[in-house]
């Protein structure tokens, strides 16, 4: 059939008379003739009535002969067999419940769901595809899934992440949109600020004095706020190596570039910066038994060096605030043995002390520092399962309102001693508003056999005491946990 | 008017219920008591218990549009009907007043009621093709800037003529154009719809009972319940192929369709139920259902009635499933028999999920391929298949398919058993 009297060229031709209306436009001859065979009589006599029989037929004619479309490019790879067999349905079920959000669980359902994947990992079988989506959507948005949903997620996930570009950071090859995390080139030149920062961060974990490398060669044109974000992500995997690169960024134009570099420098007690700090803390300091000298003036050096005049605490003197931020940042290992250092030291010698034990992470002065200052701080500053072995130490000395942030401070999972030692904890405290802080972190991380022990702390309480039910959470937090445990050993 | 809507949600009715002239219902306005409102369709003449002097007032608008949309869900008469047909006892949770006894079963006055409706309609009917002309007379440009009220104007003079499923799209084609290039295409598509309901409307003597009975559904004249008693029924064992949930103003509709497995034909159960409340047939994807149907009359397929008296014989079943080119056939075959229907079902065999031109496909070994609806998202699909060829049903919409189960041609070597058509 010709362009004008096929159904696609009569509609065509008919759109346009509609449009404009048939009070301007006349209705073509050749509209009528075209109808007039389809439909088997002549429509009319107003022009209208032509319009609407041609509509009438000719959408018929369209809608009936909508065909199907055809591809001749290549069908993409399928992907590779998982190989693993599936976790049992209960497991499953469980595991869709956390994902869909129909348990609301105390601290949110991302910590559940991290235990359910690695252990999923663990036993070397697969989740539920059905679920992988909305696990791939989670982890996007809280980073944190993402090695766990990578770990147990396996070829499927890793194939999924190829096909949409949001998911690419689990992807195992790099997708047609991006460079992956290996490719670092693409990435660092072009991407924008908060994919460089991204990328630089996952490289620094991986090798460190390559992502450092990349920075250097681009440093001269990067912005100031993107120099300052830049040496903010050089605190992971921060070692020996990268001390020339920051010693030099104390002299760059923007402060908060200055800034961020003495922190990490202060974080290296091999720095020459932290030489220098300790030169200064001998003048001032003396002992034990312990005296002080405040010093009476910062000179260009110092402050070169990072001390600066804002930011002290509450109630804290310029010239004390000071002495805080150098002792801070001076080696530990100038002081003597820290049980006998901290023995009748000074508040402020104290305080500068934690601020160098959060820094250098020191399992000894944390240790002998918690007795006497409570500062989540040096517990984070460990790892893991030294925190778990000074929780005790904390608790044991913390009043009640520095409990929630010690529990905070310290990863889980926490072994079944050291987690009943924390509701027992609890339970002597006297501060309500204090217990109802720290019961976030003890749903994250303690072992499920404390549930016994909050069930009969719940029996325990008044009827009306709101503290019930927020104990009923935990312990329904940590059921689910145990769930997990048994479907998943 | 919109207080009116406001006031058409389930929730806010209680003791719903109609006969062949009357609605009725109770409706909890900012009184302490309900005000019982009742529509007799006669007339049509209202009567309501609140203090408003307006007339109509909001209540009887209000029942009428929740019974015109909702059909079914006010019909709960139809459902006992159906109970009785299936020989089971009645229903304990029926929302619904049972029927109340007719006053005067008078077939002489029936059928005189019937003819008075239907001269309604004629004149309804007749001022939609004069609007139309109007319309394309002045050109649908300046249709396309009018604002809602003009639709809505006639839409509501349609609701008057009782040809509600006709308002319902005139009042819906204004908010269809917004951003849209192909806009006029659409409506004057839509207007060629209503142009052919008229026709086929007023030539109704001449046509098969099939092509009435879709014909009325596009309108929106509602089979009573009492009337479905009398359809004629088909015994199969059905596969549940899809199941389908929208949820328009507080009120969840479920479209289940089923295939018959001796018959080769496909089903529509459709479903109600107040949000919150629980749907009547809740089978699970890929059950097998040995039961006999009551089929309204219409094009293939035609919407079908569930009995009381059904068993599952089986799981994890699908439907026969062809290629891309035999499902358009068949399309094409269902949209000549019954022009104005929304949604058909489809089920592809050996499909892969791909994306392509901006669109994502579901392509046969063929290389033919449809397109899936811009709103679905590929990622549960890509998940499930792996981007291996795999059964999949959908729900055919405008030229674009909506999934709603899918079973993977090769399952995997290693799966212990064959995996369920998991439903999307």
């Amino acid at each position: 059939m010709s362009g004008t009297t096929s159904v696609p060229g009569l509609w065509d031709r008919l759109v346009s008379v509609a449009l404009v209306g048939t009070e301007r436009k006349p209705v073509p001859d050749e509209l009528v003739a075209g109808v007039g065979t389809l439909v088997g009589d002549v429509p009319g006599p107003r022009a209208e009535d032509v319009v609407l029989t041609a509509a009438a037929a000719l959408a018929t004619y369209r809608r009936v002969g909508q065909g199907a479309a055809h591809g001749d490019g290549p069908v993409p790879a399928p992907m590779g067999d998982d190989g693993r067999q599936p976790v049992s349905a209960a497991a499953g079920q469980l595991l869709g419940l956390l994902v869909d959000g129909h348990v609301r669980v105390l601290g949110g359902p991302v910590p559940l769901i991290d235990d359910w994947l690695r252990r999923c990992a663990a036993t070397g079988r697969r989740p539920p595809e059905r679920l992988l989506p909305a696990l791939l959507d989670h982890a996007t948005r809280v980073r944190a899934l993402r090695p766990a949903v990578v770990a147990a997620g396996g070829a499927t996930v890793a194939w999924l992440g190829r096909q949409n570009p949001a998911w690419e950071w689990a992807a195992d090859e790099p997708s047609r949109t991006e460079g992956g995390p290996t490719d670092g080139g693409d990435v660092w030149r072009t991407g924008t600020s908060a994919a460089r920062m991204a990328w630089l961060g996952e490289r620094r974990a991986v090798d460190p004095g390559d992502a450092r490398r990349q920075v250097e060669d681009t440093w001269k044109g990067e912005s100031a706020k993107d120099r300052a974000l830049i040496v903010a992500a050089l605190r992971a995997g921060l070692g020996p190596d990268d001390e020339a690169f920051l010693e030099a960024a104390l002299d760059d134009r923007a402060a908060a570039v200055r800034v961020a570099a003495a922190d990490l420098l202060a974080g290296l007690p091999t720095s020459a910066l932290a030489g220098r700090m300790a030169e200064r803390v001998r003048a001032l300091v003396a002992g034990p038994p312990w005296r002080v000298a405040l010093p009476e003036s910062i000179d260009a050096a110092a402050r070169r060096d990072g001390v600066v005049d804002t930011g002290a605490p509450a109630a804290t003197g310029k010239r004390t605030w000071w002495l805080i931020q150098m002792v801070g940042a001076a080696p530990l290992s100038i002081w003597p043995a820290p049980a006998d250092a901290v023995d009748r030291a000074p508040s402020d010698l104290v305080r500068g002390w934690v601020r160098a034990a959060g820094r250098q992470g020191d399992a000894d002065w944390s240790r002998a520092l918690l007795r006497v200052a409570p500062d989540p701080a040096l517990l984070a500053a460990l790892p893991p399962g030294a925190a778990r072995d000074l929780l005790p130490v904390g608790l044991e000395h913390a009043p009640d309102p520095a409990l929630a942030g010690l529990l905070a401070a310290t990863p889980g999972p926490w072994p079944e001693l050291l987690s009943r030692w924390v509701v027992q904890r609890l339970r002597a405290a006297t501060q309500a508003a204090a217990v109802d802080r720290a019961l976030v972190g003890l749903a994250g991380a303690a072992d499920v056999a404390t549930i016994a022990d909050l069930e009969r702390w719940i029996d325990d309480l008044e009827k009306h005491d709101h503290l019930r039910v927020a104990l009923a959470h935990v312990t329904h937090a940590l059921s689910i946990r145990h769930a997990i445990a048994q479907e998943l050993p | 008017m919109k207080a009116a809507r406001g006031l058409a949600h389930r929730r806010t009715w209680s003791e719903l219920g109609c006969t062949d002239t009357l609605v009725f219902g109770r409706c909890q306005g900012s009184g302490r008591l309900p005000y019982q409102v009742t529509v007799d369709l006669t007339g049509p003449a209202y009567r309501c218990t609140c203090p408003s002097r307006k007339f109509p007032c909001k209540h009887g608008l209000a029942l009428l549009l929740l019974w015109v949309e909702h059909g079914d869900a006010v019909g709960d008469v139809g459902e006992a009907a159906v109970a009785d047909f299936a020989r089971a006892r009645p229903r304990p949770t029926a929302p619904g007043r049972t029927e109340k006894a007719a006053p005067v079963v008078d077939p002489e006055a029936q059928a005189r009621r019937r003819a008075e409706r239907e001269a309604t309609m004629s004149s309804g009917i007749d001022e939609l093709e004069r609007w139309m002309g109007d319309l394309v007379r002045q050109g649908l440009a300046g249709a396309r800037r009018q604002p809602y009220a003009f639709w809505d104007e006639m839409a509501s003079r349609l609701v008057d003529a009782q040809v509600p499923g006709l308002a319902e799209r005139v009042r819906g084609i204004g908010g269809q154009l917004a951003g849209r290039l192909d806009w006029a295409d659409v409506l004057l598509a839509e207007i060629g719809r209503w142009e052919l309901a008229v026709r086929a409307w007023r030539g109704r003597e001449r046509l098969g009972d099939d092509l009435v009975g879709d014909l009325r559904v596009f309108l929106g004249w509602h089979r009573r319940g009492d009337e479905v008693a009398a359809l004629p029924r088909l015994a199969d064992t059905w596969v549940v192929a899809g199941v389908r949930q929208d949820e328009l103003e507080q009120v969840v509709s479920q479209r289940t369709w089923l295939y018959g497995e001796a018959t080769g034909r496909w089903v529509l159960l459709l479903d109600f139920a107040a949000a919150g409340g629980t749907l009547r047939t809740a089978q699970t994807v890929g059950s097998v259902v040995e039961a006999e149907l009551a089929i309204h009359p219409g094009a293939d397929p035609p919407r079908g009635v569930l009995g009381e008296d059904h068993r599952v014989v089986g799981t994890g079943a699908l439907p026969a499933a062809t290629t891309v080119a035999a499902a358009v056939d068949r399309l094409a075959g269902e949209l000549a028999a019954n022009p104005w229907r929304e949604r058909l079902p489809v089920a592809l065999a050996d499909v892969v999920v791909l994306h392509d031109h901006d669109r994502w496909w579901l392509q046969d070994p063929a290389g033919d391929r449809l397109p899936l609806r811009r709103v679905v998202e590929p990622w549960l699909l890509l998940s499930l298949t792996g981007g291996r060829p795999a059964t999949v049903v959908a729900e055919w919409e405008s030229g674009a398919l909506h999934p709603l189960a899918v079973a993977p041609s090769n399952p995997s070597a290693l799966a212990v058993r064959l995996a369920d058509p998991v439903p999307l």
